[in-house]
């Protein structure tokens, strides 16, 4: 996906992975933070908004497993299941820490 | 040809990043929109974009709202809605097409289908321009010759009428080049006094003298 990515850099134009990893690296938290808290106050309608734009977000960068963490959630929380199993979280943030990691390195 | 300006909503900024880039090396200007009621606002404006690829669920105006709303205007130059949607969200495909979008695309993206399918959205659009245009020049067009027709310049003494180059006709070969009226020729009990009468005499008269 990084590969993906880096073929829209344009000459003369800001670098696109840089600006979509930077971004990512600041929006993500708060996506993290938000589904935490609709998962801790049973807000279904909450926690699968959350997941989802999360979900788009790792899409889009190429972090599938945390993409795939995201949907599950978003799923679960579609079926009903507001508060999340702790594994699942548990799972969310292992993801996300990888993610950030990978990130780091690049930037 | 000037870039086609494609305008690209979406509330998370990194979907809506890429997507910007993609469209960009695809040569359209893009613009952008931070959620659906920024997008909502962009496509009111004077000269809106003809094109907007917009995310199906974001907070407050979503995708299939803004379309439900865009085709509530009658225009010629409907905006041509991309919709992006989930990958595992077909009941989406099938809400956001009924809602008045022209296509959609799964995120994330992949850059030869966005891409292609952007490019059908700018035939489209330019096709409808086109047909705009040419329907504002007929009816112009139109309306000039409803203006003619209603006035024929005729002149008072000889009741010949003048044509567009300045040139003095007959009523019935003014009429009849300019319509598909056909003459049949008559004359009327006045004329007939006047003209045919004197005529007929006359060759009643040379009968006459020719038998004398």
């Amino acid at each position: 996906m990084l590969a993906t990515l880096r073929q829209l850099n344009q000459p003369g134009e800001p670098d696109v992975v840089g600006e979509v990893l930077a971004l990512f690296r600041v929006d993500a938290p708060g996506r993290i933070e938000a589904i935490t808290q609709a998962a801790a106050a049973g807000d279904s309608a909450g926690l699968q908004r959350a997941a989802h734009t999360l979900k788009g977000a790792a899409g889009s960068i190429g972090a599938t497993e945390l993409q795939r963490v995201c949907r599950a959630l978003e799923e679960a929380a579609r079926a009903g299941h507001t508060v999340p199993a702790s594994s699942s979280m548990a799972e969310l943030h292992h993801a996300f820490a990888q993610v950030r990691a990978a990130i780091d390195q690049l930037l | 040809m000037a870039k086609l300006p494609v305008l690209v909503a979406d509330d998370d900024a990194v979907s809506r990043t890429v997507v910007a880039a993609m469209l960009r090396k695809g040569g359209y200007d893009v613009r952008l929109a931070n959620d659906g009621e920024q997008a909502w606002t962009a496509l009111q404006e004077d000269q809106p974009p003809p094109l907007a690829v917009i995310d199906w669920m974001m907070p407050g105006l979503d995708g299939p709202e803004i379309c439900r709303r865009l085709r509530t205007f009658d225009t010629p130059t409907p905006t041509y809605v991309i919709l992006l949607t989930s990958r595992d969200a077909s009941a989406d495909i099938v809400a956001g097409l009924r809602a008045g979008a022209d296509d959609y695309v799964t995120k994330p993206p992949n850059e030869d289908e966005l891409l292609a399918r952007v490019n059908v959205g700018a035939r489209v659009v330019q096709l409808q321009q086109a047909l705009a245009d040419r329907v504002l020049r007929l009816e112009e067009a139109l309306s000039n010759v409803k203006q003619l027709q209603g006035l024929l310049p005729i002149c008072s003494y000889c009741k010949r009428i003048r044509d567009d180059k300045n040139y003095w006709q007959q009523v019935e070969s003014y009429i009849s080049v300019r319509s598909a009226v056909q003459f049949s020729h008559s004359y009327c009990p006045d004329c007939f006094d006047h003209y045919v009468k004197p005529q007929l005499d006359e060759l009643d008269r040379q009968f006459n003298e020719n038998k004398g």
